[in-house]
């Protein structure tokens, strides 16, 4: 009995068991995330098995890691997966989960640094627009996980009485603008079909840059590139009052016709006057 | 402890299946589903849910807790699993004995979201029981935990294992979600002369430790050989030495819930139906001579 894990000194025995676990348990998920498997077992970790029979429950556990890892981020990350074709993909995804092992019990949540992953692998440095695509398939995944805009009456209200200037526009949990040098909407709507055509995508490359804004439509999420000025005024919204927002406003943007659309496609969570905000910050004011 | 309830037949509910099953509406005993599947209460899956669980008893079963975990839980999880039974209502709710999270070099904890194997030592134990009432003390209710299939296990012990259940649910107040086909696969992996016998022999150990109250839920699935192992993967049918395994289970403790899992190479949802109703077969039998028991002990006078 009590065997192989080492044993701590100065440690009361209920806690020494513990600790000892602790330590088996260590090994083993070292064993499990090492870039090549163990030919035999640390002798620390106390297994049974032996040989080829350790070789193969190790594999069985590494293998059950991948295929999680494969599954979650197909799942995750469609465009990119048609973008690099199953093979490649499954070959980075594998490299992900080895090198960048997940912090959370829940697969719907490993590939938060999926993109930063693809933009460090050497041999997609030929294909720069990866890391931003994954980053709409992301964004794209994370809106569905967001509540539902809650816009009410009352906001509305707000917005028609109030002045601008004491007033922040929120907008709906998890839609986000993403900015890219690449053509990212076109190149991700060219990938929803089986076959991208070729040309088209040569041709799309060639393209500017686009601000997509990512938002969730009922119980989907969706996409669309935006012209410069409503992704200012996006911008603008985030980042003070409804009153700055307008003060910098695009003279050819019509906000009239982005508000339409925003409580059609439920793009404004809530409208609150400074004061709440204030009242918030500092409940002693 | 005593959280049982009728001892039907369920099936777990899987995404291919949704539709199928929402359409037909199946007579069952309960209805299984992955916790994680439905951590997120604003998508169409929490949707599904909501419609099955109004005409439909709920098991939770979780994959990701890591109850045996030395570093202790994962509190946004568990909060994320109290909210879902809050919502939910569950019948029955479950996790499984083994480990996930550790730490690992300067990433820090790393989940490796897998069901890793623990040695059933007295420090196994005592992780178990602090992890087991921290989850018993959120959601204000008792939990099943599963025994596992295990590819790897551990020469140091200070229990067999159903010993070590019988400790884990005596000192936790939890109950036991005994996996007939990881038995089966365990015993099959561990190269025994009749694995039929070895799992047998697990269950009479287990009928003398522990009350059968203490079985909330049983497991049934079916397992492959890949690459020199058995493979607890609910790809196939439930093999004929594993339903053998289970009437012998059902003459030890009595009818239990019993679940038909499959979570691989999914079949079309008739063919995990009659899954099931093979099991309630089983299950009324074992009801009909609990009832002639019953009444043979009245009639003594």
């Amino acid at each position: 009995m009590n065997r192989g894990v080492p044993t701590t000194p100065d440690v009361p025995p209920g806690a020494r068991a513990s600790q000892r676990e602790a330590i088996r348990q260590k090994i083993l998920l070292q064993a499990l995330f090492a870039p090549l498997p163990d030919a035999a077992p640390p002798a620390a970790l106390g297994v049974v098995q032996r040989g080829a029979r350790w070789t193969a429950g190790l594999a069985a556990y590494r293998a059950n890691g991948l295929e999680h890892a494969r599954i979650a981020l197909h799942a995750q990350f469609p465009t990119v997966l048609a973008m690099l074709g199953e093979e490649a993909f499954d070959a980075v995804a594998a490299r992900y989960w080895m090198t960048r092992p997940p912090r959370v019990g829940d697969l719907a949540h490993v590939g938060t640094d999926f993109p930063q992953c693809l933009e460090a692998q050497p041999e997609l440095v030929a294909w720069p627009w990866l890391g931003d695509s994954a980053r709409l398939d992301l964004a794209r995944w994370q809106v569905l996980f967001a509540a539902p805009a809650q816009l009410a009456a009352a906001d509305l209200q707000r917005l028609a009485t109030m002045d601008p200037a004491q007033l922040r526009v929120v907008l709906a949990a998890g839609s986000c603008l993403i900015d890219s040098r690449w053509p990212l909407h076109r190149l991700w709507w060219l990938h929803q079909t089986p076959q991208p055509d070729a040309d088209a995508l040569r041709a799309a490359l060639c393209g500017p840059g686009e601000a997509v804004w990512v938002w969730r439509e009922g119980m989907l999420a969706d996409c669309r590139a935006l012209p410069a000025a409503e992704a200012e005024w996006l911008r603008a919204l985030g980042a003070g009052t409804l009153g700055d927002a307008l003060q910098g406003l695009d003279a050819a943007f019509d906000v009239t016709a982005w508000l339409q659309q925003a409580v059609t496609h439920g793009w404004i969570d809530h409208v609150e006057p400074l004061s709440d905000v204030a009242c918030d910050a500092d409940p002693t004011t | 402890m005593n959280i049982q309830s009728t001892a039907r037949a369920g099936i777990g509910l899987r995404q291919p299946h949704y539709r199928a099953f929402r359409e037909g509406w199946p007579s069952v005993g309960f209805v299984e589903v992955h916790s994680e599947n439905f951590f997120n209460p604003h998508d169409a899956a929490a949707q599904v849910l909501a419609a099955v669980r109004a005409d439909y008893a709920v098991s939770l079963h979780g994959v990701g807790l890591a109850l045996g975990s030395a570093c202790g839980l994962d509190e946004d999880h568990l909060e994320h699993l109290a909210a879902l039974v809050a919502r939910c209502q569950p019948v029955r709710v479950s996790d499984h004995a083994c480990f996930a999270r550790a730490p690992l070099g300067d990433i820090g904890i790393v989940h490796a979201n897998d069901l890793l194997p623990v040695a059933f030592t007295r420090g196994a134990l005592e992780i178990f029981v602090a992890n087991v009432q921290r989850v018993q003390d959120r959601l204000q209710q008792p939990i099943l935990v599963e025994n596992l299939s295990s590819y790897l296990d551990f020469s140091e012990r200070d229990f067999n294992e159903p010993g070590f259940f019988a400790e884990l649910t005596r000192r936790s107040g939890c109950g036991l979600l005994l996996d007939i086909n990881n038995l089966m696969v365990n015993a099959l992996n561990a190269g025994t002369e009749d694995a039929q016998v070895t799992v047998c022999a697990w269950l009479d150990e287990l009928a003398h430790g522990m009350p059968a109250a203490a079985i909330g839920e049983i497991h049934l699935a079916g397992h492959s050989r890949q690459q020199g192992l058995i493979i607890d993967d609910h790809s196939c049918v439930v093999s004929a030495p594993v339903w053998q395994a289970y009437a012998y289970a059902l003459n030890l403790f009595g009818p239990l819930p019993t679940l038909i899992e499959w979570d691989t190479e999914l079949p079309e949802l008739e063919i995990l139906l009659g899954e099931a109703a093979k099991a309630q077969d089983l299950l009324d039998a074992a009801e009909a001579r609990r009832d002639v028991v019953a009444h043979a002990t009245e009639a003594v006078p």
